[in-house]
């Protein structure tokens, strides 16, 4: 299997119960693998893994506390990623996200109105701070989703664009 | 005499109180909001009263339901920790008014505290050096713009009722002035319910240097030295430590006779820190008291061996003073990292959640006060602090080599943590030499060399993130023979 971490390429694989990275050999005991979380010595070396998120081509990992990701998009899930959209909306980004869960404290756009990267499209509280939501994008507002009084989520779409 | 505390505050602040009370043999009673009824303080208390919502105008800053819990509970004196009631000296006044001991200084001598400019002159008055700004309060955008122009950008507007970083804001331009003129005024009536503004020239390129001072109900003063506090960001301090890598002795003292002074001037009792920007010629200008116990003082316990909440404790029952300023001495150097649940490079927002694992560091001349166990949950309704992490060491070397330690060991799962931006800070040449300066994270770019150090720090990892995913790809029999999960 080929995985990238940082734009860097590496492969992996078992060779009968030994684990080989980029051809060299490790010697693997494994102490627990429960849930999400694998916990082992990797040439009697501790290591403690969270899976995270696992998304097309993609797995989030926690390793001793630091967020990793692999990216393995081989040839085959390029296409599938194409053909499910997902690539097309995601380099479009026609919604504005929430980066932080919050309250909606005031909403400064409406549906029709154009925007330029940058301006400020709304501003949640959170832990009392107020931070103003910006967008990333030029565009015009289509529809407004966020609500003044209403809760956030991270990810949760606050306004669509054009 | 205090022999029952009511704790009206919540997270690592209220627990480090209990722990005094604990100690001293002190009942303990705890408050709650609906969103904290989970929350460890509620655990460690002795008795525990539920006190409203979760927003803190409906519980934690309710006033009249924590007397009434003081009075339903017996506790004859309220301890406020920091934030939240801990400067309103409407509620100082109002727990004197109902026979409850309020530690802390008189509601008298916190109004004027934390009436900036009236502060501001009692110290002119007595000798003390304040910085340049604004004569009084600023009727609006335009007056505020008026007179940061006569002392020129850039200028701090700064809420009277804020404080913490909240309600202040770094302005270069009348057009950004006028932008955070709104923010500081909605932050700080969302906040308190109520605004007032100043404004006050922003000195480059200084260090924020504090002094921890105490003074007892016969007018006798003293300063347990000084905290350096200057790597923050949005005003609100990240690392501190004690002594100050800048101040040496002759200063320390020099300083600390003007902080006895300060006190002085605004009556003040219990105990308090005096707050000053350091200039890069040497001077020391004034900013304010925080008439409170600070997030910071486990450093100044390290060094000076005292149990600052006993002191409170000590202070508010009228003793006198056990010490005299020169018996006080400082042993060694201690640093603290603010553990805050927020995202580095997402401009430091907050981030919230449950939290399934903890591992708190221990070890020789480590502590941490945390409210954090597994299974806890980081609020959104309150403040980011998760928990303080400080050591000490004989050499300055030392504390940072076991704060570095300390942090590798430090696991909270579920939310995005400060700690290894900390992690890249401890190990930069700027800091070890003592290179410090309010704009520390900017002036040294700090933010980019984190995330190349994170960078290596996946590469270093990659070994084990490869053979993890391998294991899940693969799952295979585990040591004992039984099946892995997920096995097929």
């Amino acid at each position: 299997m080929r995985y990238t971490i940082d734009d860097k390429s590496h492969t992996v694989r078992w060779d009968k119960d030994d684990i080989v990275i980029d051809g060299v050999v490790y010697h693997i005991d494994v102490i627990s693998q429960t849930g999400d979380v694998v916990k082992f010595l990797l040439d009697n070396r501790y290591h403690e893994v969270v899976y995270g998120s696992r998304d097309v081509g993609k797995m989030a990992l926690e390793v001793d506390g630091t967020d990793i990701d692999l990216v393995w998009r081989s040839d085959l899930d390029s296409v599938v990623y194409k053909n499910t959209g997902r690539e097309g909306a995601a380099a479009a980004e026609s919604a504005i996200l929430s980066q932080i869960p919050g309250k909606v404290v005031s909403v400064a756009v409406s549906p029709g109105q154009d925007i330029s990267e940058g301006d400020p499209v709304c501003v949640l509280e959170s832990m009392k701070m107020q931070v103003s939501v910006k967008a990333h994008a030029d565009g015009r507002i289509k529809s407004v989703r966020a609500k003044i009084g209403s809760s956030v989520a991270k990810g949760d779409v606050i306004a669509d664009l054009e | 005499m205090i022999e029952k505390i009511l704790v009206a505050n919540r997270g690592e602040i209220a627990l480090r109180v209990m722990r005094t009370c604990r100690a001293l043999g002190i009942s303990s009673v705890a408050v709650y909001s609906d969103e904290d009824k989970d929350s460890l303080h509620v655990k460690r208390a002795d008795e525990s009263y539920h006190i409203g919502e979760a927003a803190p105008a409906k519980s934690y800053l309710n006033q009249r339901r924590i007397l009434d819990v003081a009075a339903k509970s017996g506790a004859d004196s309220i301890h406020p920790g920091y934030g939240f009631l801990s400067e309103n000296d409407d509620f100082a006044a109002l727990c004197a008014k109902e026979g409850v001991t309020f530690i802390g200084p008189t509601a008298k001598s916190m109004n004027l505290c934390g009436d900036k400019m009236r502060c501001k002159e009692a110290m002119l008055k007595a000798g003390v050096p304040t910085v340049p700004g604004s004569p009084g309060l600023v009727a609006d955008a335009d007056e505020a713009a008026d007179i940061a122009n006569q002392i020129k950008y850039p200028v701090l507007l700064k809420s009277v009722y804020g404080g913490g970083g909240r309600g202040i804001r770094l302005v270069y331009n009348d057009d950004e002035l006028r932008v955070a003129f709104e923010s500081v005024t909605g932050e700080s009536i969302a906040a308190v319910g109520k605004s007032a503004i100043l404004v006050e020239k922003f000195l480059q390129k200084t260090r924020h240097i504090e002094y921890q001072m105490a003074r007892d109900q016969d007018g006798h003063g003293v300063h347990t030295f000084e905290r350096e506090c200057s790597i923050q960001r949005r005003n609100q301090k990240l690392i501190e430590q004690t002594p100050s890598p800048i101040v040496d002795a002759d200063t320390r003292k020099r300083v600390g006779d003007l902080v006895v002074k300060a006190a002085d001037a605004v009556d003040y009792t219990n105990l308090g820190t005096a707050e000053f920007l350091r200039s890069d010629d040497g001077e020391f200008y004034f900013i304010e008291i925080n008439a409170r116990l600070q997030v910071e003082h486990p450093i100044t316990e390290m060094v000076t061996g005292l149990d600052l909440v006993k002191l409170q404790i000590d202070i508010a029952n009228g003793e006198p003073l056990p010490f005299k300023q020169s018996d006080l001495t400082l042993n060694g150097y201690a640093i603290e990292c603010r553990i805050n649940a927020e995202d580095t490079f997402l401009d430091f927002a907050p981030s919230t959640g449950p939290v399934d694992r903890v591992t708190i560091p221990h070890g020789p001349g480590v502590r941490c006060d945390t409210y954090l166990y597994p299974g806890c949950t980081v609020s959104p309704y309150y403040d980011s602090l998760m928990a303080k992490l400080c050591t000490w060491g004989d050499t300055f070397e030392q504390s940072r080599t076991r704060m570095l330690a300390a942090l590798g060991d430090f696991r909270v799962s579920g939310v995005e943590t400060s700690i290894p931006l900390y992690q890249s800070i401890l190990e930069m040449s700027e800091y070890i030499r003592g290179s410090l300066t309010t704009d520390f994270l900017s002036r040294y770019d700090v933010i980019k060399r984190h995330d190349a150090d994170l960078k290596r720090a996946r590469a270093s990892l990659a070994d084990a993130a490869l053979a993890a995913a391998a294991l899940r790809d693969r799952p295979m029999a585990s040591p004992s023979g039984k099946p892995g999960w997920g096995e097929w």
